[in-house]
């Protein structure tokens, strides 16, 4: 996803770049008019296009609805009540099970904070906000077994980078040996 | 108006000398602070490298001081460059003006003595309640000072747009015909404001209720730090930051532009027209970037879905304004105009670029799903740098080397030519280490590194270097021309 988002970006405002360049040398040809009806076709043209991109990413991109746990689809998920204070994390289980569900309640106790889960090459795979007062569900499952790290992404005070936590990703079979 | 010699100079029928002066100074003092807080930037890219270390919670208060002190600026800067032009069509009080820099002055005031006396870090977003619960690291005063000095930036600007509506009023008979909307509706050609106008109506609109919101967050927390027991949720006050947030930086941009409006004309020989395209994108801006907010609140799940639905569609419908609109007109303006380059129209003709630009990364961040690995990652300075550096700081630059050809009989040199290009470098150098780092999942505000997290932050300091080292000389050029400057009757 990350680097989707970067290589379309460098795309994107690349063209952007050649074309803004392609207009500055012609700038100083002489004799030119001002611009007139055919450009404002195409800009229409430009318009339409953007809202026709806009519709079919919101439609693309949205269903399914990304929150998935909001959307109410969390099953057989195993629960997992997260909340987090200055500077800390208070977590029900740090080891949990691959390839199942897991539905992380985040919550904060005094400031706002910010709940991500980093893998073990040290990508965000997914995040929420850990809020004061209320509950932000999120469904993650994990694919990878190993040591995943929980950082603060949201700015809390001083110790705010020392906010970390691990999670221990086990095979299924060694989970619920484990827990029973 | 007798400056004949200067092929570039523009009727300013209302301006007088005061006025003239004031926006000069305003012009100059934001360029010092600009020129500071990027050495500031310089100095936590710096730390994040690992080449000097500075303790955390100083890092904090750096970052505090560069986010106010550099939003703050870009206001301060984009109102003298919207009360600049828009004296052109309306009469403004520079009493009112004078008012509004003091103000703003004393806002600057209390803030530096918030950070750097009282030791506050809470960053330029205060989200509440971390300014009153800082675990010991400020006091209730300190909090309670920065608070005050953003109020007092709040109520300058308030009270300059105040009179800004009042003289758009008087001239236009009301607001919505100040934004064209007759022209809008029927097609009506009579007495079609300029751009300038319509441009500086929007603003004065939606950034009024936004600072009236900014406000109201404000004092609840400067009564929550004081009675603890006067609690805001926590949800409500989030939305309400990140509404007047987004709006007031916004805001500053949409000040700024008017520069491009007024000053490319003077380059391409063809005035920037208000047309009926021109007039609706202004009205939607007027709407979108007070609709658009949500999009900082993607990862709170307990928002309502149609909400964040919403902040996601008009992120992307918003670029339809910039590139559509302001960038296409910009380049139509522009193709075979013979026109001249220098320093001026060079940053101005960046500025849409760099505006255009980062919307791009903005616009990708706005995806839900994307946000969900995106969010708070150095991805979010790197887009909103890029609109500001390359965008919005530009067109401050663009318009003060205008200023200064415009009032000098100084000719502009073939060192400002290069100077464009080494801004666009250094700037976009930044930028990009931004983004990068943002991929690969590196943490915003985090004052101290893993050593995997490094790789882009050295590129990132050289640039910086650059890019401080360009706008010390833009600096520079401004304030030995100054002195010498009146205008010309
Ligand atoms: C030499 C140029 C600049 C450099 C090196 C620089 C560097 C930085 C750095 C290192 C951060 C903190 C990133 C982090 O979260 O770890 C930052 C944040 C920020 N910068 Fe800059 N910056 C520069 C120019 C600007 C300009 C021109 C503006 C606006 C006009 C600006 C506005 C901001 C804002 C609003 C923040 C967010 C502060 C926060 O997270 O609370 N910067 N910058
Ligand atoms: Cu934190």
């Amino acid at each position: 996803m990350q680097d989707f988002a970067l290589t379309t970006s460098f795309i994107v405002v690349g063209v952007l770049a050649l074309i803004f360049l392609l207009f500055i040398f012609r700038s100083s040809h002489e004799g030119g008019d001002a611009p007139g009806l055919k450009a404002e076709g195409t800009r229409w043209l430009l318009i339409c296009a953007m809202i026709l991109f806009t519709i079919i990413a919101t439609y693309s991109t949205l269903k399914p609805w990304p929150h998935q746990a909001v959307a109410g689809v969390t099953g057989s998920a195993l629960t997992v009540k997260v909340n987090g204070a200055q500077w800390y994390w208070d977590v029900s289980h740090d080891t949990l099970p691959i390839n199942t569900p897991i539905l992380f309640e985040v919550s904060a106790q005094d400031v706002n904070h910010g709940f991500a889960l980093y893998d073990p090459d040290g990508r965000i795979v997914t995040q929420t906000q850990a809020m004061p007062g209320y509950v932000n569900k999120l469904l993650y499952t994990f694919e990878k077994t190993g040591t995943y790290k929980v950082l603060c992404l949201e700015f809390c005070g001083p110790a705010h980078h020392e906010m970390e936590h691990e999670f221990t990703l086990v095979e299924k079979g060694d989970f619920t040996k484990e827990s029973n | 108006m007798t400056n004949t010699k200067q092929p570039l100079s523009m009727d300013l029928p209302h301006l007088t000398d005061s006025g003239f002066k004031t926006i000069s100074v305003i012009m100059g003092l934001s360029a010092l602070v600009i020129l500071l807080m990027m050495i500031a930037g310089l100095t936590m890219r710096l730390n994040q490298a690992q080449i000097i270390t500075i303790d955390a919670a100083l890092f904090y208060q750096v970052l505090t001081a560069h986010g106010a002190g550099m939003v703050g600026v870009a206001g301060l800067s984009g109102a003298g460059i919207m009360w600049f032009f828009l004296s052109r069509y309306v009469s403004l009080s520079v009493g009112i003006l004078l008012t509004f820099l003091s103000l703003f002055l004393l806002g600057v005031v209390l803030i530096l003595g918030a950070i750097f006396v009282g030791q506050f870090g809470a960053a330029w977003t205060f989200l509440y309640p971390l300014p009153a619960v800082s675990g010991g690291a400020w006091g209730a005063g300190a909090a309670a000072c920065f608070v005050l000095g953003l109020t007092s930036i709040g109520v300058a600007f308030l009270l300059l747009y105040l009179d800004i509506g009042v003289a758009i009023i008087r001239r236009y008979g009301s607001l919505s015909k100040a934004l064209a909307w007759p022209l809008i509706f029927s097609g009506s050609q009579e007495d079609v404001p300029p751009p300038t106008v319509i441009a500086s109506t929007a603003v004065t609109i939606f950034n009024t209720i936004g600072i009236v919101v900014g406000a109201a967050v404000l004092l609840a927390t400067l009564a929550n730090l004081y009675m603890p027991e006067f609690k805001t949720d926590p949800l409500l006050a989030k939305n309400m930051i990140f509404f007047f947030g987004h709006v007031f930086i916004n805001a500053s941009i949409y000040m700024s532009v008017i520069a491009v409006y007024e000053i490319i004309p003077l380059y391409t020989g063809r005035p920037w027209k208000s047309s009926r395209v021109f007039a609706i994108a202004w009205s939607a801006i007027l709407l979108m970037v007070m609709a658009v907010y949500p999009h900082h609140l993607l990862q709170d799940t307990v928002m309502p879905a149609w909400a964040l639905t919403m902040g996601q569609i008009i992120s992307y419908l918003s670029g339809i304004p910039i590139i559509a609109v302001t960038a296409f007109s910009l380049l139509a303006y522009i193709y075979r105009s013979n026109m001249r380059w220098d320093l001026a129209s060079g940053l101005l003709v960046l500025s849409i670029f760099g505006w255009a630009g980062g919307s791009v990364p903005a616009i990708i961040d706005g995806t839900i799903s994307v946000n969900k690995v995106m969010h708070n990652t150095l991805w979010v300075p790197g887009h909103f740098h890029f609109y500001l550096i390359v965008g919005m700081v530009a067109m401050v630059f663009g318009f003060m080397a205008w200023l200064r050809f415009e009032t000098s009989s100084k000719q502009p040199t073939g060192m400002d030519k290069v100077a464009v290009w080494i801004y666009a470098i250094g700037g976009l150098g930044v930028v990009i280490t931004f983004l990068i780092s943002g991929a690969l999942s590196v943490p915003r505000r985090f004052a101290v590194y893993t050593d995997a997290w490094t790789s882009q932050t050295v590129y990132a300091s050289g640039f910086a270097t650059l890019l401080i080292l360009i706008v010390t000389m833009f600096l520079l050029k401004f304030l030995i021309a100054a002195p010498g400057w009146r205008r010309q009757e």
